[in-house]
């Protein structure tokens, strides 16, 4: 009776099935393998999926419409009508926004906010819901405000309370319980207050030159068309002498660019990890593959002789591959499912407001297509030899095995799983030179495991030749010097962990713990200062004087927008988006220094540089694409202005002194419009690190005499830094060990494997007079050679690539020497793995 | 007659080795239906490639094999693999065996493989035929090296072929128990009238064949 191949497959998977479980040893090892690394793959799609869920689905939202235009001055009417006839709006609200000090009238208490004066139709898209279920259009009415929830707590009010604004006395109505417009990371250092639009002028605080920013939200009749849009928008805004020139533009595609940049950074580092742990795991997995189809040859042949077909015999093999395979993508979906639960829960931190971490069906194919690729890529090798088997070999042989392949046959299966990890790789990271950079690396190490470890060993097995005493080291290394599969998958995988282990630490202790260290409290100022108006500055510091305390680095603060560099229109989306803010000093304070270029003349000499110098940061340089000699063009209140870099500074953000991104000289920008920022240190005892609001301390004063410039208190703001950056510790650790440890899980496995199938070899050592200890000897020798060399080399090259990224991209001067912990780490591996494989080799032969 | 084989010849050439080497040169031989037939020779001189081609499993260089009036190598390799599966039983010296099955597994293989009916029910009739009904549940490392064997034997018995080949099927038994399993052996060719064609160097074994050929 013919049967389909159907037929065929539902005759012989009970077979099939009984043999997996018959074999569970080679089985279990092979599925907590190869779950490992699906496990590691789907926690990688799945945060990828979620970010683009995230995004895509609160982008809109985010901006609450799909272009907003902004400027520093109002709009003129002229101005309004050219951008409205450049776009196709459907709606449209208008904005007002400034950071400004409020105070409950009878409260001697203040708090930092960002006032936002808007219509009662605000926003176009989504709601703003308040507590007590009221329409927000009722509450935006005269003299009345609503707040978030931190205003209330902070300053401990209840609607009706009248508040103090500027020159402006409104009444609390409502507290706000969800806003759309603050979507991702929470309200950030300023929590937000609603008024309405048209209360914003009488505040007082909307001066020429402040940092207040006039908002127009359109929504499109074509959301789909947002880019077009804003290339027309854009266009008119480089125009020659249009009066246009002047105004940022912010579309809802982008509004999430900060969060998307942030979780896209932590994305990479998963799926660098994961993609390490995978790409191992899928190798010893491919290796006990092939053990399992080598010792299933008699079956196969046999299979051939009971009349199935070569094409049947295939088919078997490939099923029990892919039931394998299938096994372990369904134990690593449901693991992914728990993991990425915790993550979300201990992540809550760095993680974005309403941001849901979950494995979600575009994942779970995409890690089945893995698994389905992966189980063809492993029965490959097999499924040729199986073509070259010839039933008659049972006849001819005690124990048939699979015929050996030509050299170039034996290639292209690794060939074309090189080809799909590129394609995965290329698919996680949205960028071909990763992927050929990660590719590249493997290779590397696979060469160097095929050809310098075994000429290693080899040249210092010649080298014990005539030592006697250690002829079980001797051994060893002669072991080593045949180039196995089993000892290159061992050496690279040791050397990643390696290379991860000194990597990892000694970036993190140079670099972020660095840049996070809590300064000295006594070199934090007690309060930082912005939109002080130039004509108070005087009167600010005798104030100050007169409270025993100290206004330092007194910085003028201009708003500007970057038009070109070297003459070419600047079309980044961030010079898009925002203003750049520019400042100019006469010398540098003690939170910067210069790290390429001479320092700059304190003042503009026009006779020795026509062009005034420039002083850029540097990271913000790199980051920007500007360097040493670049002409940069501003337009500044409506003039354009020229600027030569001279050269680069780092700063150090978190001493939380006034710092620049751009620094012109002395004598180019004083006529312009400007406030001014500083810090003040004083006599404030105990400045609070928790968010509770002050008595009446010195910010009070501060702000019940100069109510039009804004006050951050400095220890409740870096405390709040600081608890972001510490929140995404965890997650960062628990990833780089998890590495470490999958890596060294997958080497134990593959090295206990192959003790097992080294039998053969332990019994003839046995049989020709080898103790227990000399065995015990040989074996640990063996591996902790290799591992040792691996993971020193690994540490070694993990120092040196930390020290290049410190070096070239932080401009930080890195130490040489490896972390403590790394190195601590690399010594406690060896002693496990010692002790593991000592153990282990002295079992029964 | 239900084996003819004429004028065979087979050679292999190993390589990097200039020399042939001529392993069978103008065979002929014929076998009737439930004729027995030992074929006996020293080590190298051709057996089990006689039996390769007799099987259907390595074709001559020259030559013909008829089988129940067919000529197998005038057969597509899938027509092949049916007929041989059908007609022709093969019994091993290393029994071969999957040592993940079970006993009635093990001899319901070739009806599986061939999608026929009532598998599990005929399979315990062949184990049974051979003494090893209790013997049914039983993986082949629980059971003795003749029982093993005998089970080989019930996984050949149980497609009913018209032609057995054995290959040195006492190989790994001892006296004793390579007695019991040939005469059970035996038995069961001659109630079910199957013939056999025997590779052997065990006089005792071949003496119990009808014929004898030495290669």
């Amino acid at each position: 009776m013919k049967r389909g191949f159907l037929g065929f497959s539902l005759s012989l998977l009970p077979i099939a099935l009984k043999d997996i479980v018959f074999s569970k040893r080679d089985i279990l090892a092979s599925l907590a393998v190869l779950s490992l690394g699906l496990t590691a793959l789907l926690l990688s799609f799945g945060f990828k999926e979620s970010i683009e869920s995230y995004i895509d689905a609160n982008a809109r939202r985010a901006l609450t419409a799909d272009i907003r235009v902004t400027r520093t001055q109002d709009f003129s009417s002229e101005l309004l009508a050219e951008i409205e006839e450049n776009l196709s709006w459907d709606q449209r609200q208008a904005e007002i926004e400034f950071l400004a000090n409020i105070r409950p009238l009878d409260g001697e208490s203040s708090l930092l906010v960002s006032v936002h004066a808007v219509g009662k139709d605000f926003p176009i898209l989504g709601e703003i819901e308040l507590e007590s279920g009221t329409a927000f259009a009722e509450v935006i009415e005269k003299n009345t405000l609503a707040v978030h929830p931190e205003v209330r707590d902070l300053l401990g009010l209840s609607p009706g309370d009248k508040i103090l604004l500027g020159n402006l006395e409104l009444s609390l109505k409502d507290v706000v319980q969800s806003d759309p417009g603050i979507i991702g990371f929470g309200a950030g250092f300023t929590p937000r207050i609603y008024i309405p639009y048209d209360q914003a002028l009488k505040t007082g605080l909307i001066q020429f030159g402040s940092q207040v920013q006039f908002h127009r939200y359109y929504t499109l009749r074509d959301p789909s068309r947002v880019t077009e849009e804003v290339k027309r928008l854009v266009s008119l805004q480089r125009q020659e002498g249009s009066s246009t020139l002047s105004f940022s533009i912010r579309s809802a595609d982008r509004a999430l660019a900060n969060i998307e940049q942030g979780l896209g950074f932590f994305q990479n580092l998963l799926s660098l990890l994961s993609l390490t742990i995978a790409v191992f795991s899928f190798m010893i997995g491919f290796y006990l593959v092939q053990i399992f189809a080598q010792a299933r040859a008699q079956q196969w042949a046999l299979y051939l002789i009971f009349g199935a077909r070569p094409a049947q015999v295939q088919w078997l093999g490939w099923l029990q591959s892919g039931l394998l395979l299938l096994s372990s993508w369904v134990l690593a979906g449901l693991a992914s499912f728990f993991l990425l639960g915790w993550i979300q829960a201990s992540g809550a931190g760095f993680l974005p407001t309403e941001f849901n971490l979950q494995l979600g069906a575009q994942s779970l194919l995409s890690g089945l297509v893995v698994a389905l690729v992966a189980a063809s890529l492993f029965h490959l090798p097999t499924a040729l030899k199986l073509a070259k088997m010839r039933a008659k070999d049972l006849l001819e042989q005690d124990n048939p095995s699979l015929p050996e392949l030509r050299p170039w046959s034996r290639v292209w299966p690794y060939l074309l799983a090189s080809l799909s990890f590129f394609a995965l790789t290329t698919y996680l990271f949205k960028n071909y030179l990763v992927a050929l950079l990660f590719a590249g690396v493997l290779i590397l190490n696979a060469l160097m495991a095929l050809s310098l470890v075994p000429w290693m060993f080899r040249w210092a097995a010649r080298s014990l030749e005539e030592k006697p005493s250690w002829s079980m080291v001797r051994l060893a290394f002669l072991s080593l010097s045949r180039a196995r599969f089993v000892t290159t998958l061992c050496f690279m995988a040791l050397l990643k962990a390696g290379f991860i282990v000194g990597f990892i630490p000694h970036l993190y202790e140079n670099a972020v713990l660095k840049e996070l260290a809590t300064p000295d409290p006594s070199e934090l100022p007690d309060y930082f200062l912005i939109n002080i108006p130039e004509q108070e500055t005087a009167r600010l510091e005798e104030f100050l004087k007169a409270h025993q305390a100290e206004l330092r680095h007194l910085s003028p603060f201009i708003l500007g927008r970057l038009l070109s560099i070297n003459g070419e229109p600047s079309d980044q989306d961030i010079f898009r988006r925002f203003p750049t803010r520019v400042s100019y000093r006469g010398q540098l304070i003690e939170s910067e220094r210069v790290i390429q270029g001479p320092e700059l003349p304190a003042k503009h000499d026009p006779e020795r540089s026509p062009i005034p110098l420039v002083s850029v940061e540097a990271q913000y340089a790199r980051r920007s694409g500007m360097k040493i000699g670049d002409i940069l063009e501003f337009e500044i209140s409506g003039f354009r202005i020229q600027g030569l870099i001279a050269n680069l500074r780092q700063v150090s953000w978190n001493s939380f002194q006034p710092n620049f991104f751009i620094q012109f000289q002395q004598g180019v920008l004083e006529d312009f419009p400007k406030t001014f920022i500083a810090v003040v240190y004083g006599s404030q005892p105990q400045v609070s690190a928790d968010l509770q609001p002050h008595g009446p301390s010195l910010a009070y004063l501060i702000h019940q005499n100069f109510p039009n410039l804004s006050l951050i208190n400095v220890s409740q703001a870096f405390s709040r830094l600081a608890e972001v950056t510490r929140s995404l510790g965890p997650p960062l650790q628990v990833l780089s060990l998890a590495t470490v440890g999958s890596a060294f899980f997958l080497v134990l496995a593959l090295i206990f494997h192959n003790l097992l199938q080294r039998r053969d070899e332990r019994s003839l050592l046995d049989l020709l007079g080898a103790s227990r200890s000399k065995l015990r000897k040989i074996f640990s020798w063996e591996y902790l050679s290799l591992g040792g060399f691996a993971l020193s080399l690994g540490l070694i090259t993990g120092t040196a690539g930390s020290y290049f990224v410190g070096h070239r991209y932080l401009q930080a001067d890195f130490p040489w020497t490896p972390s403590l912990l790394g190195v601590a780490v690399a010594a406690l591996l060896m002693v496990f793995l010692g002790l593991l494989v000592a153990v282990r080799s002295s079992c029964e032969p | 007659m239900i084996l003819t084989a004429k004028g065979l010849y087979k050679s292999y050439q190993e390589s990097g080795d200039a020399k042939k080497v001529d392993v069978l040169k103008d065979f002929q031989m014929e076998l009737d239906k439930g004729q027995t037939l030992a074929i006996m020779g020293p080590s190298g001189c051709g057996k089990s490639t006689l039996i390769s081609i007799l099987g259907g499993l390595d074709r001559p260089d020259q030559g013909r094999v008829e089988i129940a009036g067919q000529n197998i190598y005038e057969l597509s390799t899938n027509d092949l693999t049916d007929f041989r599966a059908k007609n022709i039983g093969i019994v091993f010296q290393q029994f071969h065996l999957l040592p993940h099955l079970k006993a009635v597994d093990n001899v319901r293989l070739p009806l599986d493989l061939q999608g026929i009916d009532q598998a599990k029910e005929r399979a315990l009739q062949a184990l049974d035929s051979v003494g090893l009904a209790d013997r049914a549940n039983h993986f082949p490392h629980q059971m003795s090296r003749g029982e093993c064997q005998r089970t080989a034997i019930a996984r050949v018995l149980v497609m009913q072929p018209q032609l057995i080949l054995a290959d040195e099927p006492t190989g790994s038994l001892d006296r004793k128990t390579a007695d019991e399993v040939m005469d059970l052996f035996f038995n069961k060719l001659k109630e079910s009238h199957i013939s056999l064609v025997l590779v052997t160097h065990d006089e005792e074994v071949a003496r119990l064949c009808e014929r004898r050929l030495d290669l």
